[in-house]
């Protein structure tokens, strides 16, 4: 019964736009005045969930990104990436995804891959000529990759939250990633045909090894933070807070730094990190629920009994957090459902490794799909077209991105492999 | 109503200064930390728990200039099809939850204040200056639940913040 | 009524199936009067904070080191000083002691909380290194991977050793990259987390006797009636034969295993080490970690 109430106590919060942390804590008080716990628990979990020291990285990653973004580095990797691939059927959609998957090796996230390249992206493919709602369109899409590849906001939080290794995650997104890229634009090759756009020249080798030599340092920061995790060098926050420096070294070699914007910067870092862990403060109640009422137990035992046991599971995670991620706060989700998650898929024998990267893909499509979906509302926005355009136009790139994800939930490998490679102790 | 309004704004922008130092002594800290240690071959005892300090500090400090100025993650898929008059309504409903909230939380604080005898390991830093930030946080913000209550008219208008994942 | 008991090692550990033990004896004997539920793996958390939410009701039972309750009440800090302790016999003696019977008293007058058995067993503490060590002679000079925690650091810089900090979870590549040669750790452990593949030998120091403990929030024992504290606390004792029992198995197993692998199990003369750090004990006494007299006091028992 409080538990029932907690969860409607949530909904309707959510419902009347109160922010997503606040219907967290009302739902907590409804479910203590109601269920059979010690008050006192709430004030424990809410502060000791905070004091996770790898959380810490969420806002040095966030930071990372920001200085890189300030630094001009973005302009750089996508004029870098046009060299590569402008020749290409559908030329600046191709250069559009690889600029993508090289700054989601930077940042932690998809809106700052949005916010960031979205408006030079937009910009560069409208004026030559590509529709408006498909330039957002792949824009939008290309994003989800932000996520994937390391660095990773939504992986730190989960692996912070389920003590699953940090490094291990980082590592298995690396594959899943290229293939998200590669699949969005074995897709884009095709759909642009109808765009009638005439790609670029090709590109000298000289001109791109020039490129190269000049534009590689940012190109290579996921190689300096993994390097750095994998080697047992630096803890996932020193790692962040490495980031942080290699990317104002590399800004300020460009000359491009501009201090002035230091306060700002942090101020972007500090609202993020506040939006998710207040999130995760006010809802430590329900994992201190979810293990006292052993529900993952329970319902491992309810798929083990449905005869597909770890297969069924996946594939009703995948449902599941499909439908959840258009209407709700991906954080939220993380948050509530992770210790569940990983409760049933150790029952199951699903490794938590792999589970994290099918978890967090699955968010990261929340991101992109109506009626919740900030990078969406953000590419509408620099586009200036109709919310209703947009939406119509990424519903195509979702094929891609369901493929990967099946591809990444049946084929463990795809994660696993490259950690099982670099990560030998573990 | 106005004299309130500006103790809130001093105290949201005092917050948001100090979290700001706080983070960017955080990066050179941890920086200056890495540095020691693979060149100098000396670590920093303790660094742990000045960094938990600190992250725990910053994000209650932090949640009332986020509620003050609107930026908490809100989804409002629903409240955006409705009319201004229900929406009126509902953020009325939510301002009297989060005084009660707020009210809720320092009651329970008060409650465990007195098992809170623990100290961390290296600077014995005592377990109750942890436990206080919330007070930081849900006082003030209460407050300016009540005032929004009171006079909705200085609320600032929803900067529409986007969740940065 | 049912009760949590928030156990902080995993299912399978010795630790874990005492507390199981325990539990399952308490149902049977109190008619299912008490029903205790046992949370292993620190699902409900571990360590001083798992106490401290007992004290605060939140759990009703937790199950942790002795040495923990030196967040408590000071005196047992005295424990997790190294070398306190002659062999395990004197260790046992000490348990049964009046000596400390009077600090779960104060537990009990101080932070409310019942102790129901303080003696149950623990897997020894062992150091493992790359070259091998006997003598304290022999840690001179090797960097040496402590937990961040100031009297382990003073232990071990006392004996020789060059204390470094490497977070637990990188433990094992830090010896394998020569950024540590040493640490200490339990049996089990070294098991488990491979330690002996990257430093071979393993030195049998027992540089610390520590024991588990099942303690229980003071307000809800004092509700119990009579009977059912009298089961609760046979409970509690038998569980210490069973997990005597469960750790010389476990213990046996982890020395065959670590043969097996071709490492290198070193016997020592503690007296060695004791003698180098009693000097340092007193310093800690007279700076207040525990009562002044108990660490001589405990040196008297038999
Ligand atoms: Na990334
Ligand atoms: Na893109």
């Amino acid at each position: 019964m409080a538990f029932t109430a907690l969860l409607i106590t949530f909904a309707i919060f959510m419902a009347m736009g109160a922010p997503v942390a606040l219907a967290m804590g009302f739902a907590s008080m409804v479910y203590i005045l109601l269920g059979d716990v010690m008050p006192s628990i709430f004030i424990f979990s809410m502060v000791e969930s905070l004091g996770g020291v790898t959380l810490l990285a969420i806002p040095f990653f966030v930071l990372a990104g920001e200085i890189m973004n300030v630094g001009g580095v973005t302009a750089r990797i996508f004029h870098f990436a046009g060299l590569l691939v402008g020749h290409i059927r559908g030329g600046l959609a191709h250069v559009n995804i690889l600029s993508s998957l090289f700054f989601a090796g930077i940042s932690g996230s998809a809106v700052a891959d949005t916010a960031g390249l979205g408006r030079i992206e937009i910009n560069a493919m409208t004026k030559a000529g590509y529709s408006r709602a498909f330039s957002a369109a792949v824009t939008a899409a290309s994003s989800c990759i932000g996520p994937i590849i390391p660095p990773s906001i939504l992986m730190v939080l989960y692996g912070s939250m389920s003590e699953v290794s940090i490094p291990a995650l980082f590592v298995g997104g690396l594959i899943p990633g290229l293939l998200l890229g590669a699949f969005m634009m074995i897709y884009v090759y095709f759909a642009s045909k109808k765009e009638g756009v005439v790609p670029s020249e090709r590109a000298s080798l000289g001109e791109i090894s020039r490129s190269f030599i000049r534009n590689a340092p940012p190109l290579a920061t996921p190689v300096v933070i993994l390097a750095g995790l994998v080697f047992g060098i630096v803890t996932p926050t020193e790692a962040g807070v490495v980031a942080v420096f290699y990317a104002a070294v590399v800004s300020m070699a460009y000359g491009d730094m501009n201090w002035s914007n230091l306060g700002a910067m942090l101020e972007e870092a500090l609202i993020t990190t506040t939006q998710i862990m207040f999130i995760l403060g006010m809802s430590s109640l329900f994992g201190w629920l979810v293990t006292t009422e052993q529900l993952p137990q329970a319902m491992a035992q309810f798929f083990q009994g449905s005869g597909y046991g770890h297969l069924a599971f996946l594939f009703a995670v995948n449902v599941i957090l499909l439908l959840l991620g258009t209407f709700m706060s991906l954080t939220s989700i993380l948050v509530i459902f992770t210790p569940t998650l990983v409760g049933m898929g150790t029952a199951l024998g699903v490794d938590p490794v792999h589970l994290g990267v099918v978890v967090v893909l699955n968010l990261t499509v929340g991101l992109i799909t109506p009626p919740l979906g900030w990078c969406l509302y953000i590419v509408t926005e620099i586009a200036e077209i109709r919310f209703i355009d947009t939406a119509r136009a990424i519903l195509p790139f979702l094929i891609p991105i369901l493929i990967v994800l099946l591809l990444i939930t049946y084929i463990p490998g795809l994660v696993l492999l490259p950690g099982e490679l670099l990560l030998p102790s573990r | 109503m106005k004299s309130i309004d500006n103790l809130l704004r001093t105290i949201s922008t005092v917050y948001l200064r100090i979290s700001q130092v706080v983070l960017l002594a955080l990066v050179l800290g941890i920086l200056l930390e890495v540095f020691m240690r693979y060149f100098l071959g000396r670590a920093f005892v303790g660094s742990a728990e000045l960094t938990q300090l600190a992250i725990t500090w910053v994000v209650f400090l932090m949640a009332f200039v986020l509620f003050r100025t609107r930026r908490h993650i809100v989804v409002t898929a629903l409240v955006d099809m409705l009319g201004p008059r229900v929406n009126r309504l509902f953020d009325a409903i939510i301002n009297l939850a989060t005084i009660v909230l707020s009210i809720y939380v320092l009651v329970q604080l008060g409650n465990v204040w007195e098992f809170l005898g623990l100290k961390t390991p290296v600077f014995g830093i005592p377990d109750t200056v942890f436990k206080i930030s919330p007070v930081f946080c849900f006082v003030p913000m209460a407050l300016q639940a009540a005032l929004n209550l009171a006079a909705p008219w200085l609320e600032p208008s929803d900067p529409h913040e986007t969740e940065h994942v | 009524a049912t009760y949590r008991l928030a156990c902080p090692s995993a299912e399978t550990s010795t630790t874990c199936l005492a507390a199981t033990h325990f539990a399952d004896e308490v149902r049977e004997n109190s008619g299912g009067e008490i029903d205790i539920q046992v949370f292993p793996g620190g699902q409900l958390g571990s360590g001083e904070k798992a106490i401290q939410q007992m004290r605060a009701g939140v759990l009703d039972l937790v199950v942790e080191s002795l040495s923990n309750y030196g967040n408590f009440v000071d005196d047992f800090n005295v424990v997790s000083w190294g070398f306190t302790f002659r062999d395990n016999a004197h260790f046992q003696s000490f348990l049964a002691s009046d000596v400390e019977k009077e600090m779960e008293a104060q537990l009990f007058d101080e932070a409310g909380i019942k102790m129901l058995a303080s003696n149950w067993s623990k897997l020894p503490r062992v150091v493992v290194s790359t070259r091998p060590v006997e003598t304290p002679e022999d840690l001179a000079g090797l960097k040496f991977r402590v937990p961040g925690i100031p009297s382990y650091i003073k232990t071990w810089q006392t004996l020789g050793a060059n204390p470094t900090q490497v977070p637990w979870a990188d433990s094992f590549q830090a010896l394998k990259t020569g950024i540590t040669d040493a640490m200490e750790a339990p049996y089990d452990s070294v098991l488990s987390q491979k330690f002996h593949l990257a430093a071979p030998y393993v030195s049998l120091t027992d540089h610390v006797y520590d024991s588990v403990t099942v303690s229980m929030n003071g307000m809800r024992w004092s509700r119990l009636d009579e009977a059912q504290q009298q089961v609760m606390l046979e409970a509690a004792a038998n569980a210490a034969s069973y997990s005597a029992e469960l750790v010389a198995e476990a213990a046996k197993t982890v020395s065959d295993q670590l043969e097996a692998d071709g490492a290198t199990i070193i016997e020592v003369d503690r007296s060695a080490f004791a003698d180098k750090l009693r000097a340092a004990a007193e310093e800690q006494e007279a700076e207040g970690l525990w009562a002044e007299g108990l660490y001589d006091a405990i040196q008297s028992i038999d």
